[in-house]
């Protein structure tokens, strides 16, 4: 599930950037809150997960991220 | 309350580098852990234009400035009292100064998925966003964003618990009636928006 996960991040992001578990969203990706809501919304819709603004603030990581897609779905 | 705007394409690399060495250790290091130029830039441009625009608008000196962040991330004075907020999208940064506490959000405007809307809008909304595209999409969500960052909580919790009405004559009423919020003509392809609240 992570490369999907890194697949739509990397969508948003520009593509020099690596990205692995550990990759914070907003301190290595700099995602402003607006591509969180779209990707929020992209996981929604692929994995029918909710993702709310909350989750990425308690699940900060790719990794984290993941972790909680799995617990949920 | 007073807006400015910093546009990063105007930042070259001396200047770059003379406001990096200006910037706080904890600063470096965030602009350090990002890849991306452009990110770099948007970092080090929002601490650099927050603290010449409280320093602008008190008339004081940059360096005599002290600055601090709360617990849910909204930075403050420490040592002076005025309140601002920062925004960046694209190549643009603003910052809002005003006496009263204060939100600002800037958008540029991109394609998105239109499922987003169900999840940010409600009903109301919608019918405007359906009539004004995305236009009216991202001057809904600024508002939104200005809000929640005026009363300092940022995007927690249901960003449908604040609603807004935009009228054909550009009045603006939010459903919570201790602010007031503004769009702001910033740039072409921006939609910026400011919430302030009332004394």
């Amino acid at each position: 599930m992570i490369n999907r996960i890194i697949e739509i991040l990397l969508e948003y992001v520009e593509p020099e950037n690596e990205i692995t578990a550990e990759t914070s969203l907003k301190l290595d990706l700099s995602l402003s809150s607006f591509d969180l809501a779209c990707i929020g919304n992209d996981i929604s819709n692929e994995f029918g997960v909710d993702i709310t603004p909350d989750t990425f603030r308690d699940y900060d990581t790719v990794g984290k991220l993941v972790m909680f897609i799995e617990e949920n779905k | 309350m007073q807006i400015f705007k910093l546009d990063i394409n105007n930042i070259d690399d001396s200047l770059f580098e003379e406001w990096y060495n200006n910037a706080s250790n904890s600063r470096k290091e965030k602009i350090d852990r990002l890849v991306n130029a452009s990110d770099k830039k948007l970092s080090i441009a929002a601490y650099h234009l927050a603290r010449q625009s409280v320093a602008c608008v008190c008339g004081t000196d940059i360096c005599s400035l002290k600055f601090g962040i709360t617990e849910s991330g909204k930075p403050y004075t420490k040592n002076i009292d005025i309140f601002f907020n920062i925004s960046h999208s694209g190549s643009l940064v603003v910052c809002a100064v005003s006496e009263h506490e204060i939100g600002i959000d800037i958008q540029q405007i991109k394609p998105f998925s239109e499922k987003i809307i169900d999840r940010i809008a409600a009903e109301t909304e919608k019918e405007y966003i359906c009539k004004g595209g995305e236009i009216a999409f991202f001057e809904i969500w600024t508002l939104k964003e200005a809000y929640f960052k005026c009363i300092g909580t940022g995007l927690a919790g249901n960003i449908k618990d604040v609603t807004f009405f935009l009228s054909e004559n550009n009045e603006i009423i939010c459903s919570d009636k201790n602010v007031e919020c503004s769009l702001i003509p910033i740039a072409d392809g921006y939609i910026c928006s400011v919430c302030e609240l009332k004394q």
